[in-house]
């Protein structure tokens, strides 16, 4: 997972959210969260 | 960074032996802004799911701009889950450098409580943490809390022996 540089990443820290970075899998995982204050990110 | 082994507890073996549940780690990046103060809570999906957290480990905390580790009471996470009283952990080497155990089921309706806090005004902070887990439908759960009471109800039999003479006796008095 490349998290340094990528636009969705930085885009999200400009505006003050919490940025979580998560590898694809299988597993089905319920990330609740204010959409105004968290960025979940789901990577391949 | 955290160091050691991850100890399977008792689950293990249950899921191993019996096929019962199934084990898995998510490991994720967690960025964290300056003046952050928010709560996520942490489920499975399914409504027929249990995922037990079993363990926590990390990576060391470090700079998101700069790159350098960073150690720092001023950002952190509290937490709570069933079992686990709400508790401040802040990016530490004393609890970042160790593989955190927990046992701490989470359902859809009895999330894992997460808070996340950043109380500086300039420094993002970034770290891995991976989230070891066993995942059971909600009806092996039961099963698998009867096998792990079956174990508490062994030793507690145990403590009633005043000597290892009278334990010997019972044992011996079983395999008859």
């Amino acid at each position: 997972m490349s998290v340094k540089g990528d636009k969705e990443i930085e885009e999200a820290l400009k505006q003050g959210k919490l940025v979580i970075v998560m590898g694809k899998c299988d597993a089905k995982i319920r990330i609740q969260a204010p959409k105004d204050k968290v960025k979940v990110v789901v990577r391949e | 960074m955290s160091t050691g082994p991850v100890q399977p507890p008792l689950p293990n073996v249950f899921c191993w032996l019996l096929g019962k549940c199934e084990f898995y780690h998510v490991t994720q990046f967690v960025i964290i802004p300056p003046g952050l103060d928010v709560t996520i809570l942490w489920a499975p999906e399914e409504e027929d799911k249990v995922q037990l957290i079993f363990a926590l480990s990390f990576g060391k905390p470090r700079n998101y701009a700069t790159g350098e580790v960073l150690y720092t009471d001023e950002i952190g996470f509290w937490h709570r889950g069933r079992g686990m009283k709400l508790h401040w952990d802040p990016l530490v080497e004393s609890i970042t450098g160790i593989v955190y155990p927990h046992i701490t089921p989470a359902t859809k309706e009895e999330p894992f409580e997460i808070r996340f806090v950043n109380r500086t005004t300039n420094i993002t902070a970034i770290m891995d943490v991976s989230i070891w887990i066993f995942e059971y439908h909600k009806k092996d759960y039961q099963d698998f809390l009867e096998f792990a009471r079956g174990f508490v109800n062994l030793f507690r039999l145990f403590g009633r022996f005043k000597t290892a003479e009278e334990a010997e006796a019972f044992l011996r008095g079983l395999a008859r």
